[in-house]
Formats: structure tokens, C-alpha cells, sequence
């Protein structure tokens, strides 16, 4: 990992908040952080608790100094994040919130790739999010493709997001569950980010998880709450619990009897948690993140969590369609009458 | 508007195509005929104009193809009876009709489902072979059948104290019902599949395509009664 040259640019990024993350998300996989100008945010106090100064370059610089450019972004023609080999000496480019990567970026690129979504509301993650599953699979090994199955939502396991402390990083998780296919989730809002906040929070998280165009289904989960999944795996992102297999080595499509839970570690303490409450048999599934002692964002674990649950439980097969109709035809019939009277058996009648 | 041949109205159309079925589409165009004169008489050629198109013949019709039947079963109306029928309408009502098959009726139907006719787009009328009368029903009929039937010569008794309907047709009055009734109102389905272009989608919902062909079949059955009238 430390032979890697990688670098992650956020273009024109408007948000302070995802400026942030962004920082984050590149510490926590040892890449460098640049930014496109404009850098509105950069004085900000969310920026200025970093107490560092923002980078700022131009992909024509970028391209000068990383053998391949990767823009990031749902592109015609990208390939999928899933297999895709990046080397040792990369730059990835993630786009604005709104607008996407910028012409400048596109011209630069020399791949585009991008991260498969199953929603067709939701078609983008939170872009700090997107950057955190990018660098997760491009400075990582490549793993393996996407799967391809007749019945994809059949394998599909249940999510629960468990204990987030904070409104916009559920709000972004939540997003990245309707974007990767999750018609539902529950949610163990024990530190109360979630149901029945103030309305200047509930505001927030809202917007962040796209509530105005995402059908998914929240449903809340106390943390006393017992359940009885045949399979309960815990995804842990800081100190691997004992036992705890690697994320992509881990069966994450056993559909509906499998409980797939996020907990937020900050808040969560995995070594306390009662997990036999939930499921029969549990089971630890470790990140293996290069840098873990860096902030970890729960947005950051919970998609990059759900990404590889989506891979898993993969994509339709691409079917002949249905048949297409024939050619109109118009019949002419006899027309009798509504029948009237009643039916009767020949039995009633020996009867009679 | 920029004109052509074929933005010529159909029956104009019509009888254009139909009497010179093997030509090319704009071998009769004057516009043509009148720039091949203008680059003959510019090459030095001032006689050798382009051709008249030859005399018109008579407008073909589509194929009339039958299928003998079983006893009971018969075709009320024969191929000569459809053509004589076809004759006497416009040349556009059979425009682009490929083919008036005559069959028997479908074997996986149950005799009370009684077909009579069925068009199939882009140009095929089927009519189906009928029991030789007087039919027999369990029940009775509907108002428009009935009518229908009684249109064309059909006498309808309904049997006092039971629930069957028989009906006599008399003479040549079956055949009259399968060329007005329904062969019209099949050609009515085609009339308007075809002048729309699209001719294998379906361009009308169902009620509004059955109504127009219920109307066009009336509008031509009158016309082709004074004809015979005033023959």
C-alpha cells in the first residue's frame, strides 16, 4: 500500500461538509487530497478545524503527474469499479454535487469508472461516499466483478443501520441503500439522529439521504429489540474482532434471512453489543482499511459495506424482453344475449 | 405543400396503383414524364419524349382462396360472390387487401362462440365456413345481432316456454349476411388500418376501430343497395 501513488481531486466541490470528508476519505487510504478551484468553503469552520490549507490543483497538473486519471462518475461508457485494476500510480476525480465532473476533468481522464447502481430515483452516492468506495476498491485488490443472476433480489440480505450519531452521515448511508437496490432498512436510531429530531436536523439528514425522490422504507429498531435472522454479520471498520473474515472474502447475498448490520463504532461498542438478540448465528466481517486510526465516516463504512453487498447480490441477466406484439386483428362473432335463468343440475332435478 | 403521387388522396391513389399493380410507384408521375421530355429536347432528341403510360387495365383484385369445409359446415358466400361484391365498391375499399381467405371455423372454439369473420392486419380478411340453417341456439340473441339477421332475410323464432332461438334463412339470405355484415365490416377494419399508414400497429383502440368499421360497412351496404336497385 505505501508504494501506491495515489491522489483523490475534488472538482469544483461546493459543500464544506464533503470537502471535509473528502480530506478524510483521503487520509484514510494514504492518498493525497487536491481540489479544483472554486474553494468557496475554504474558510469555513468546518474546514478551518482541520488546520491545514486546502491543495488546489488543475487536472492539467494532476495529468502530469499520475501516469492514469480516473474520472469518477456515471459517464457513458464507464466500467465498472468492481475488478477495475488501477497500478500503483493513480489519480481519482470525483465531481461536483450537482453538475458532476467538469469538461476539464473529462478531458484529462484517461479511464472512466464508475460504481454500478441498482435504483433508478437514486442514481448517484454522496460524493465523498462515492470517493470513499473508489479508493476502497482502486488502492485495495481488484477483486472481483460484478455478478450477474437470474434472480438478484432473491439474494438480497436485510440492512440495519445501527446507532449513527450523526443526522447527514445516516442521511448519506441511507442514500447509498436506496441507490444500491435496498427497497428497506432498519434503523437503530439510538442516539436519536434519526426519528423525531428537531425540525432544523431532521431537515438536514432529509436532504442528505434525497428523501424527496427515495422510496426507501425506514423501519425503527430499538436497541433491545429482538430478532431472529439465521444469519447476523457485523461489519466492523476500526480493531478486527476476533474471528472477523475480510469483507470481499465474506458470503453477503443469503437474501432475506441474513442480517447485514452497520454499526456506527464511535457510538457502538462491538465488544458490549448483545448481538445474539438478533440472529441465530453471528458472524464479524473486518474493513481492512489502510488507515483506520484516521476518521472514519459512517458514511464511508456503510457504503463501502453496501457496495459489496450490491456486487454479491449482483445484477438481473440481461433476458430476451418481452414478446412483441402481434399484428392487430379484429374478429367478427355471433352476439347472444346475457343469459337469463338458472343454472340447474340434473341431480337437483331427480331430486325435485 | 410540396405534392406528389404519393401524397395523392387514396381513392386517387387507389386506382392508380390497382390498375397498373407491376409498375414502379412513380412511373406515371407527369412531373417526371415532363423532365425526361425537357433533357431529351436538351440533348438534341426533341421526339424521342417520354412514353404515355399505357392504357389502364381493370383493377385487380386480391386473391380469394378457399377451403373446403365438412359437412355440416358450407361457405355461404363463394369467391364469385366476393368478387362481384367487390366489384361493385370503390377501388380503395380492397386497396392494399392481400388476400379473402375462406376457412373453417376454429377447431378450438365451442360451437356457441360462433366466428364469422376476423381481419388480420396488414391486409387479410378470413370468413369463416357456417352450419348449413336454420341454426339452433340455447338462449337468446343480442339486440344488434338480431337485427343484423333480420337485415339480411334471417327469420328469428324464439320458442314460447323454453330458452332456445332458432333462425331460418331463407334463399340467398346467409350469403347476403356474410358479404353486407360482415365481409363489409371486415373491409371497414382494413379501410382504416390502411389509410393510416402504420398498418402493423394498432392505431385506433378497439371500440373506436369496431365502431368505424361498423359505420363504413353501413355507409357502403346502402350504397350498394341502390345500386342494385337502380340496376
Amino acid at each position: 500500500m505505501t508504494s501506491r501513488h495515489v491522489t483523490l481531486l475534488g472538482d469544483a466541490i461546493e459543500r464544506p461538509g464533503n470537502a471535509v470528508a473528502l480530506w478524510h476519505a483521503a487520509q484514510l487510504f494514504g492518498a493525497a487530497c487536491s481540489f479544483r478551484p472554486p474553494m468557496a468553503w475554504a474558510g469555513s469552520p468546518e474546514w478551518a478545524a482541520l488546520e491545514t490549507a486546502p491543495q488546489a490543483c488543475s487536472p492539467e497538473a494532476l495529468a502530469g503527474r499520475h501516469a492514469r486519471c480516473i474520472a469518477f462518475d456515471n459517464l457513458p461508457g464507464a466500467r465498472d469499479v468492481y475488478g477495475f485494476r488501477a497500478g500503483d500510480d493513480f489519480a481519482v476525480m470525483v465531481g461536483n454535487e450537482r453538475r458532476g465532473l467538469s469538461p476539464a476533468c473529462r478531458a484529462v481522464a484517461t479511464d472512466a469508472v464508475q460504481v454500478p447502481m441498482a435504483s433508478r430515483r437514486i442514481n448517484c452516492l454522496n460524493v465523498a461516499a462515492a470517493a470513499a468506495v473508489a479508493l476502497y476498491h482502486l488502492c485495495g485488490s481488484a477483486g472481483r466483478a460484478m455478478q450477474v443472476r437470474s434472480q438478484p433480489e432473491s439474494r438480497r440480505p436485510e440492512l440495519l443501520l445501527m446507532g449513527a450519531g450523526d443526522h447527514v452521515e445516516l442521511g448519506s448511508a441511507i442514500r447509498s441503500a436506496a441507490a444500491f437496490g435496498w427497497p428497506r432498512a432498519w434503523i437503530d436510531d439510538r442516539e436519536h439522529a434519526w426519528f423525531g429530531v428537531a425540525r432544523p436536523l431532521q431537515a438536514e439528514g432529509r436532504a442528505a439521504a434525497r428523501r424527496s425522490r427515495n422510496p426507501i422504507h425506514l423501519l425503527p429498531c430499538g436497541p433491545a429489540q429482538r430478532h431472529d435472522f439465521a444469519e447476523v454479520v457485523v461489519v466492523t471498520a476500526g480493531a478486527a474482532a476476533p474471528g472477523a473474515v475480510p469483507l470481499q472474502r465474506a458470503d453477503l447475498a443469503r437474501g432475506g434471512r441474513q442480517l447485514v448490520v452497520v454499526p456506527d463504532e464511535s457510538r457502538v461498542a462491538i465488544d458490549c453489543e448483545d448481538w445474539q438478540r438478533l440472529g441465530q448465528r453471528v458472524r464479524f466481517v473486518g474493513l481492512d482499511l489502510p488507515h483506520p486510526q484516521f476518521n472514519r465516516h459512517y458514511r464511508f463504512v456503510a457504503s463501502i459495506v453496501m457496495a459489496e453487498v450490491a456486487r454479491q447480490v449482483g445484477l438481473r441477466k440481461p433476458g430476451p424482453g418481452p414478446a412483441p406484439p402481434g399484428p392487430p386483428d379484429y374478429g367478427l362473432a355471433l352476439e347472444r344475449a346475457p343469459q337469463v335463468g338458472e343454472a340447474v343440475r340434473l341431480e337437483d332435478l331427480a331430486a325435485y | 405543400m410540396s405534392r406528389s403521387l404519393h401524397t395523392d388522396p387514396l381513392p386517387v391513389r387507389a386506382a392508380r396503383r390497382t390498375a397498373h399493380p407491376l409498375d414502379a410507384r412513380g412511373a406515371h408521375d407527369p412531373a417526371r414524364r415532363r423532365r425526361a421530355g425537357l433533357q431529351h429536347k436538351r440533348l438534341g432528341r426533341p421526339g424521342a419524349a417520354a412514353k404515355a403510360p399505357p392504357p389502364a387495365t381493370p383493377p385487380q383484385q386480391p386473391r380469394v382462396r378457399a377451403c373446403p369445409v365438412p359437412p355440416p359446415w358450407h361457405h355461404p358466400a363463394g369467391p364469385g360472390a366476393i368478387l362481384k361484391l367487390l366489384e361493385s365498391l370503390p377501388v380503395a375499399a380492397a386497396y392494399g387487401l392481400a388476400s379473402i381467405e375462406l376457412r373453417p371455423a376454429p377447431a378450438h372454439l365451442p360451437p356457441s362462440d360462433q366466428p364469422f369473420g376476423r381481419y388480420v392486419a396488414p391486409g387479410r380478411i378470413v370468413l369463416y365456413a357456417q352450419p348449413r340453417p336454420p341454426w339452433h341456439f340455447a338462449g337468446g340473441l343480442g339486440a344488434t345481432q338480431a337485427r343484423a339477421f333480420t337485415r339480411c332475410g334471417a327469420r328469428i323464432t324464439r320458442h314460447p316456454g323454453s330458452l332456445a332461438t332458432t333462425v331460418h334463412w331463407p334463399g340467398g339470405s346467409l350469403q347476403r349476411f356474410m358479404l353486407m355484415e360482415v365481409l363489409l365490416h371486415e373491409l371497414g377494419h382494413h379501410r382504416l388500418q390502411r389509410h393510416h399508414g402504420k398498418r402493423r400497429e394498432r392505431i385506433a383502440r378497439t371500440r373506436d376501430h369496431e365502431a368505424f368499421a361498423h359505420h363504413w360497412a353501413r355507409h357502403h351496404r346502402a350504397r350498394v343497395l341502390d345500386t342494385e336497385v337502380a340496376a
